[in-house]
């Protein structure tokens, strides 16, 4: 007993100097956060000018650590900042941390005058530190407490009253969703127009808002303004615009181009020549707003027979390019709706040709039949595709885009004995559907495009696309570099009228967008 | 006497003490929250932010020592005598310590810095060397501000912990299932009531499991649209309430040709496809009812094909060809968790499926039933009854589900097989299957294979 008395009170003595050395060690670490970090500390202030007669009142306050007591400067030139702590876990009141003095540019009195206020900006100082405060907290009670009582009176009186906050980080900026977003409206689907397509869209002054999951949010926009005329050009494909030809629920442009959406063909590649006019409807009742509402995008094209083989083998910067099969004197429409009754947004392109099998530009020798020629046409091509977009954050900067569906094409073969151009018999070769699904992704920073590629998967045929901004002049003139990629068929043997792998390269012009 | 003398000394000197003691534990309390409380509070995304083991012996000596000459080691928050840092300081010497550091999530500060001692990582309740440090502004006045940006610099031997964020939710949005072997699009969805959710999709299988046809050995595809139901929302694609699906076949090309000796099925004619899954035991109050499943699939042809319609043929071709199947299943769900490897079910299998021998004879008119007068309607169908036993996960990082799949047909065989999947974040994996028969006679069924190998990458996109 007598032994464990005195082990008691050994420990008693012994535990108080440690605790007390623990105690220390936090002021210490509390008051170098304080004063060392500049990002993270959730604490509030009430700055109040010298003269305020709170602060006059409390006049001297003791400091510690052999520091002469501190009085307020009844100056308007001084102003106090009174830093605390008001809201956190296990906190339940207002906690006062520390007093700053902020003084004015050019009002430091004559023991300063050589001071750190000689570059002309105000001077700032601790002048009550935390160990102070926490002292003034056991020591005089009635001067921190009427600091405090100050302090919440703000809020009382006046509930919307806001503290000054010392957090130097922007948690508002930087909330990140798990899975990215995708628009509830057609921002998607315009982004990604405005991006990758070589014809016009109109812009919304304001970004659109957007959600992720469930739910709905809304934004008021409206269109902004644009250059008179617009206008993409390429080695491809050409296409122009006015604002004249801007009309009140929409817009339209005109196409030249050589390029073959469906069948397995680079640019110049089908033997045809097409050219056509583009309309943009928007069907909703704002129609300054394409963002809300349905939009009817409608390509109208004609194709006209053309030998573009000889072009494309001789063209630099087409490498294995050919063009076997020909597509003939066609129609062609091409549309875009973005979300009808809730669907997805829907694409379709048909085009449908005459039967014509005459003067074909392109023809092989047969090997059964000696003096014996044929060569392939295509007169339908389809494609109907829902299109599924996401990006990666609410920056838009990744945006992603699938498209799934299927394709249609048929395939004729025509027999030309010995030296004639007109075929003596023809037959179907392909009638075929096959699934397509097509990924785009667009690398778009603070809605500047950069880079757009998309992968397509059509009748075992991979076909790539990628455009990649070179440069932007001033004035809106942008210049890209583009190309298109054929694979071979994979898991099956290349057709005669296919193309084998092959690449086209292109500098794009583009104005106005 | 004396002892009461003694214990009132005692008294004296003891209750101040006590006294003092308490107060000063209150005051640590307080001084400790505040401390902690003074940054903006991101506790909800400790897992996710930076988080990496320096193990570089000798760095790790440098730190040390920094906190050595600063005399800045703690444990329990009390300074150490010479002689437990000596003992420790073996530890370091030794490179058996590990410093785990973690970043702060809206900046580049540290916010954890700790010494452990090797053996402690990968305990659940790892017990440091001394206390961590909460405070990178605190570490950087003790190791010095180069010390501290090498640190974060990471220019050293070290282990990233940092975890990955990855969720798998179900979208009801839209759902882009790409998987050759069993495709889903759904792409339209309403509520009608509540939480509840009908899902409008468009779908395919290629061949059928269930029947032994794997996909890529058959040329027949399935596709068609497909309804599911939700009585409530739930982030399991497999707690629907029931789902429906109808199609057709259609003839598929085969990547990949087989064996040649096996005379592959031809698809004879149009099919109808329907299947309809649900949870019908779901109303019985009872935890092992609620899990267990139950399906119906269904393949019917309704319109054989005709002569003309299987092209041109100049000398006889005998063939084989499936115009119906039936699948039955029953399968219970989540019976018991796997070592966190996935919850165990298991399913029960009923498949009857017929199998016609025609032939093309140029000389006749019509396709010829070679069996016609031999077999009635049932005797062409041939029994599968095939038991599944496996684990599913379908949340975290990495969601998979592996079946072995053992089944015996009246016809007088059997197969074994694994079908397995397995997806990354809930967006990129693979879908495999692989069988092998038992007791085959390829002679009396030379349409059937020995093994069987099917896979299918996958991409899912789904909001």
């Amino acid at each position: 007993m007598k032994r464990l008395l005195t082990l008691i009170m050994v420990a008693g003595f012994l535990l108080q100097p440690l605790m007390a050395q623990e105690a220390e060690d936090y002021i210490r670490n509390i008051d170098l956060k304080l004063r060392k970090d500049k990002k993270y500390l959730n604490l509030n202030f009430v700055d109040l000018t010298g003269t305020e007669p709170l602060l006059q009142k409390m006049n001297p306050v003791a400091r510690v650590d052999g520091k002469d007591p501190f009085i307020f400067k009844a100056n308007d030139n001084y102003t106090y900042r009174i830093v605390f702590l008001s809201n956190a876990i296990g906190i339940d009141s207002t906690v006062l941390l520390y007093i700053q003095e902020i003084i004015a540019a050019g009002a430091g009195d004559t023991a300063n005058i050589f001071g750190t206020n000689q570059a002309g900006g105000p001077t700032e100082s601790i002048v009550v530190s935390f160990k102070d405060m926490y002292t003034m907290m056991g020591s005089d009670y009635g001067k921190y407490f009427g600091m405090i009582d100050y302090i919440d009176k703000l809020i009382k009186i006046d509930p919307e009253f806001k503290y000054g906050t010392l957090l130097g980080i922007a948690p508002d900026d930087a909330i990140n969703t798990s899975l990215g977003i995708t628009s509830r409206d057609n921002t998607d689907y315009l982004n990604y127009m405005r991006a990758n397509s070589i014809h016009w869209y109109p812009k919304v002054a304001q970004k659109s808002s957007t959600k992720k999951g469930r739910g709905q949010t809304g934004g008021t926009e409206s269109a902004s303004s644009s250059a008179d005329f617009r206008i993409d050009a390429g080695f491809s494909s050409i296409s122009f615009s006015h604002k004249v030809m801007d009309f009140s629920i929409g817009a339209a442009g005109l196409e030249l181009t050589m390029e073959e959406p469906v069948l397995h063909a680079l640019p110049f590649g089908n033997n045809t020549f097409g050219f056509g006019f583009r309309t943009l409807f928007n069907l909703s009742k704002d129609v300054k707003n394409p963002n809300g509402g349905m939009v009817l995008d409608a390509r109208f094209l004609g194709r006209v027979k053309m030998n573009t083989n000889d072009v494309i083998k001789n063209l630099p910067f087409a490498l294995e390019a050919q063009s076997n099969f020909h597509v003939g004197t066609s129609a062609a429409v091409d549309l875009h709706v973005t979300r009808p009754f809730g669907l997805p947004f829907l694409n379709a392109y048909v085009a449908v040709g005459g039967r014509g099998f005459s003067d074909p530009y392109v023809t092989f020798t047969d090997k059964k039949v000696p003096n014996q020629r044929h060569a392939y046409f295509s007169f339908k091509q389809a494609e109907a595709t829902m299109s599924f977009y996401w990006n990666t954050n609410d920056k838009l900067s990744s945006r992603f885009r699938v498209d799934v569906g299927v394709g249609y094409y048929d395939m004729l073969k025509a027999y030309y004995p010995g030296t004639r151009t007109t075929a003596t018999k023809t037959e179907v070769i392909e009638n075929k559907i096959s699934p397509v699904v097509t990924l785009h992704y667009t690398f778009a920073p603070d809605q500047n495009d950069i880079f757009g590629v998309k992968v397509r998967v059509f009748d075992a045929v991979v076909k790539a696309e990628g455009w990649l901004k070179l440069l932007e002049l001033d004035g809106g003139h942008t210049f890209r570099f583009s190309g298109t990629v054929f694979s071979d068929p994979l898991g099956r043997k290349i057709r005669e009228w296919e193309n084998p792998g092959s690449v086209f390269f292109q500098i794009r012009y583009r104005y106005g967008f | 006497m004396r002892k009461a003398i003694k214990f009132l000394l005692a008294l004296l000197v003891f209750v101040p003490a006590l006294k003092a003691q308490n107060t000063t534990g209150n005051e640590l309390a307080d001084l400790k929250t505040l401390y902690q409380s003074l940054e903006y509070n991101t506790m909800a995304f400790d897992d996710l932010k930076q988080k990496w083991m320096i193990d570089d012996p000798t760095f790790i000596r440098e730190i040390f020592n920094r906190f050595v000459v600063r005399n800045a080691l703690r444990l329990n928050g009390r300074t150490l005598k010479p002689d437990v840092i000596k003992e420790k300081v073996k530890l370091v010497q030794e490179g058996d310590v590990t410093i785990e550091v973690r970043k702060r999530y809206y900046d580049d500060e540290l916010e954890l810095f700790a010494f452990y001692p090797s053996g402690e990582i990968g305990k659940e309740n790892p017990q440091p060397l001394f206390d961590p440090i909460y405070d990178g502004f605190l570490l950087k006045e003790v190791i010095g501000d180069k010390s501290y940006d090498k640190i974060k610099e990471i220019t050293y031997f070290y282990k990233e912990t940092t975890k990955e964020q990855s969720y798998t939710k179900l979208g009801y949005n839209f759902d882009v299932n790409l998987n050759a072997l069993r495709p889903e699009v759904m792409f339209w969805n309403t509520t009608s009531e509540g939480s509840n959710k009908y899902l409008l999709s468009v779908w395919g299988q290629w061949g059928s499991d269930k029947a032994f046809w794997p996909g890529w050995y058959s040329n027949e595809y399935f596709v068609g649209t497909r309804l599911t139901y939700f009585k409530s929302l739930s982030n399991d694609p497999e707690k629907f309430t029931y789902r429906l699906s109808v199609g057709a076949g259609v003839p598929s090309n085969r990547p990949y040709k087989g064996e040649a000796d096996v005379k592959q099925l031809w698809v004879a004619g149009q099919a109808v496809y329907a299947k309809i899954e649900g949870y019908p035991f779901a109303f019985i109050d009872s935890d092992f009812m609620r899990d267990v499943s139950f399906s119906l699939e269904a393949k019917v042809t309704i319109n054989d094909n005709q002569k003309a319609d299987f092209g041109k043929y100049t000398t006889p071709v005998d063939f084989y060809a499936n115009k119906f199947f039936f699948n039955w299943e029953l399968r219970k769900r989540n019976i018991m968790n796997v070592f966190d490897f996935g919850d165990l079910e298991v399913g029960l299998n009923l498949s009857s499926s017929d199998i016609n021998k025609l032939r093309l004879d140029p000389a006749s008119s019509s396709v010829i039933d070679l069996e016609k007068g031999k077999k009635n309607f049932m005797q062409k169908f041939n029994h599968v009854i095939s038991a599944e036993v496996g684990v599913r996960k379908s949340t975290g990082m990495i969601q998979h589900s592996i079946n072995l799949v053992s089944g015996y047909a009246t016809d007088g065989y059997g197969f074994i097989g694994l079908k397995g999947m397995g997806m990354v974040s809930g967006n990129f994996g693979l879908d495999v299957g692989i069988y092998s028969s038992f007791s085959l006679d390829k002679k009396k069924f030379p349409y059937r294979y020995d093994t069987y190998i099917v896979f299918s990458p996958i991409l899912r996109i789904n909001y």
